[in-house]
């Protein structure tokens, strides 16, 4: 009978996985079976060029063996080194807030969820200028809750470096919350109820099972977090202004540079590319730590 | 510690309505169609869905009551679940998978690792306990996700379809490991199941439930013989002999040949008793070369 005749699948490796000759074979069939058509490649290079392309014009307009004076005076390398400070702090702001924000629309029923879900991504469908407005408004010193900050803390947060923070989290925040909440609704619910059943409290199970399941997800989110808090200039301007050393990140350097008060175009270009450079090198570490064995996945 | 059900649950149209007793050790099978109530049932007892009438009490705690307002949480109700699919944590070792399960039920640090060598012992896996589960077929999986759900010492294990998903071999290697690991542990628990030989070895009763309701419920001998009709005798009909057992221990067919299973003198089988012995068809070949054997 068929059925007593059955491989001995204890042994793991099937002919195919043991002969590189043959696995390569198979692989080589694997990769044309899931080939895209042809024709796709035609748009797809269109999208390439238009990601790409600019940032050549950029280059191309670049006055090179200037270039290194631009990027080393001080207002520079102050605007750098704000902006690396309060994007990373915005990030991690927007991980301690987003994960729980995340976790909270995961987990709630459908029409809430709903909601909660068009309230977070409100910022990605707003201008950042009416952000940065918005905050002014319940934050500035006539503002909604800004005047009883004013009034009873003597706290004034506008044109601080903490409004610069807020901004860049009021803008950066829903790329963090999307990216978890998908990762956690692939996840399911599978997994916590076998660790309920396990007998875990609600805790453990976040810190041991959630969490770690969900850090593929985390990862990307921060990723896109860090680089929208990065380039971050509409909401900034409008409620943090544009003080050096205090408020002025690159984004806004290169604004000031660009419009003639500050050194010039050949500056702007300077610093831009320096920005680009810097967030290409960032960026390329978060995703080698989140491919490393010891990172996340 | 008997658990005593009582209760009535819905879901979307569908009514549940079950009535039972689990007594201490026992494992009782459900056996039914689809939709039968079966998952209501076990998810009722496991807090994962609501009851909308009657109680659940294990010994003398108060799980689900629904008249005084009980309902204790999943994770507090001392009650396993093994399902179809192991799920192992994936991002955890085998032996963190059994670790994480100890310490969820309150063991020290010291007690968990410990406890965790044993298992792994006693589901012959220690060598695998540095794995990662995607590195494990599914049947050493599903060998871990016993290991881990009896680890916590639950004072009832349901068992949902645990084989559901292994070939025929690797079933029967599992079924057996289970049943050694209930009867050593001495856990009660719910098993339900389409496969009859699941039923007949793992339970010492077997409950039917048809339409959301139980049907019969009963030790399997009796059980079968006198029904005639219904999703009992539809499923085992076939595939079932009836004998007697003999002076050896072995069976003898009411046709007059005999069986000699390997349980011989040492069960609990008296001279005399009658049996059915159910079983796949697909086990049996049929060999004309060979001459015929004793055992």
């Amino acid at each position: 009978m068929s059925e007593l005749a059955q491989p001995n699948r204890a042994g793991g490796a099937t002919e195919t996985e043991r002969d590189p000759a043959r696995r390569k074979a198979a692989g080589r069939t694997y990769s044309q079976a899931i080939a895209a058509p042809r024709l796709l490649s035609i748009p797809a290079f269109i999208g390439l060029a238009l990601l790409v392309l600019p940032i050549l014009g950029l280059i191309a307009r670049a006055d090179w063996p200037n270039l290194p004076t631009a990027i080393s005076s001080t207002e520079s390398q102050s605007a750098l080194w704000l902006s690396l400070q309060t994007s990373t702090i915005a990030t991690v702001l927007c991980a301690v807030v987003g994960v729980p924000l995340a976790v909270l629309i995961s987990r709630s029923r459908s029409w809430l969820a709903g909601i909660l879900r068009t309230l977070t991504t409100l910022p990605l469908v707003m201008p950042p200028l009416v952000g940065g407005m918005a905050l002014l408004y319940l934050l500035g010193r006539n503002g909604l809750v800004g005047q009883y900050l004013d009034l009873w803390f003597g706290v004034r947060i506008p044109f601080t470096t903490a409004a610069v923070v807020l901004a860049q989290s009021f803008v950066a925040l829903p790329f963090l919350v999307i990216s978890v909440e998908g990762a956690l609704r692939t996840a399911g619910t599978r997994f916590e109820t076998v660790a309920a059943t396990l007998g875990a409290g609600r805790w453990r199970v976040f810190a041991q099972i959630t969490l770690p399941l969900v850090l593929p997800g985390l990862a990307s989110g921060i990723i896109l977090c860090f680089a929208r808090a990065l380039g971050e200039f509409g909401a900034t301007a409008l409620f943090a202004g544009n003080a050096p050393g205090i408020t002025q990140t690159m984004p806004l350097a290169i604004y000031t540079a660009f419009n003639g008060a500050g050194v010039g175009q050949d500056s702007a270009v300077a610093l831009s590319l320096l920005l680009i450079f810097v967030a290409i090198i960032i960026l390329l570490m978060l995703r080698s730590w989140r491919r490393s064995p010891g990172g996340l996945n | 510690m008997s658990l005593k059900v009582d209760v009535r649950a819905n879901r979307g149209k569908f009514e549940l309505e079950a009535e039972f007793e689990l007594g201490n050790g026992e494992v009782l099978a459900i056996l039914g169609p689809n939709g039968a109530g079966k998952s209501t049932l076990l998810n009722a007892l496991a807090g994962l869905a609501s009851v909308s009438q009657g109680s659940i009490r294990l010994g003398s705690r108060v799980l689900t009551d629904v008249a005084s307002g009980v309902a204790i949480p999943t994770a507090k109700r001392r009650i396993g679940l093994l399902g179809q699919e192991p799920l192992l944590f994936p991002h955890l070792s085998v032996a963190k998978n059994i670790e994480f399960a100890l310490r969820s039920s309150n063991k020290s640090k010291t007690d968990a690792l410990r406890l965790t060598s044993e298992w792994l012992d006693r589901v012959h896996l220690t060598e695998f306990s540095k794995r990662k589960p995607a590195q494990l077929s599914g049947g050493q999986q599903q060998k871990v996700a016993i290991a881990r759900a009896l680890a916590t010492e639950p004072e009832v294990l349901l068992l949902d379809e645990p084989m559901a998903r292994l070939d025929v071999d690797t079933a029967s290697i599992l079924r057996e490991l289970l049943r050694e690991q209930l009867r050593e542990s001495g856990t009660s628990a719910i098993l339900v199941t389409h496969d009859v030989n699941d039923a007949l070895e793992l339970a010492h009763r077997i409950a039917i439930i048809e339409e959301g309701k139980i049907t019969a419920i009963g030790e399997a001998s009796a059980l079968f013989l006198q029904s005639s009709a219904g999703f009992a005798s539809s499923i085992f009909g076939p595939n079932l002999v009836e004998g007697e057992i003999d002076d050896d221990g072995n069976v003898r067919f009411v046709e007059g040949a005999t069986f000699a299973p390997s349980f011989g003198r040492n069960s609990s089988l008296r001279p005399g008793q009658k049996v059915l012995i159910g079983f796949e068809p697909r086990i049996v070949t049929v060999d004309p070369e060979s001459a015929p054997s004793r055992k």
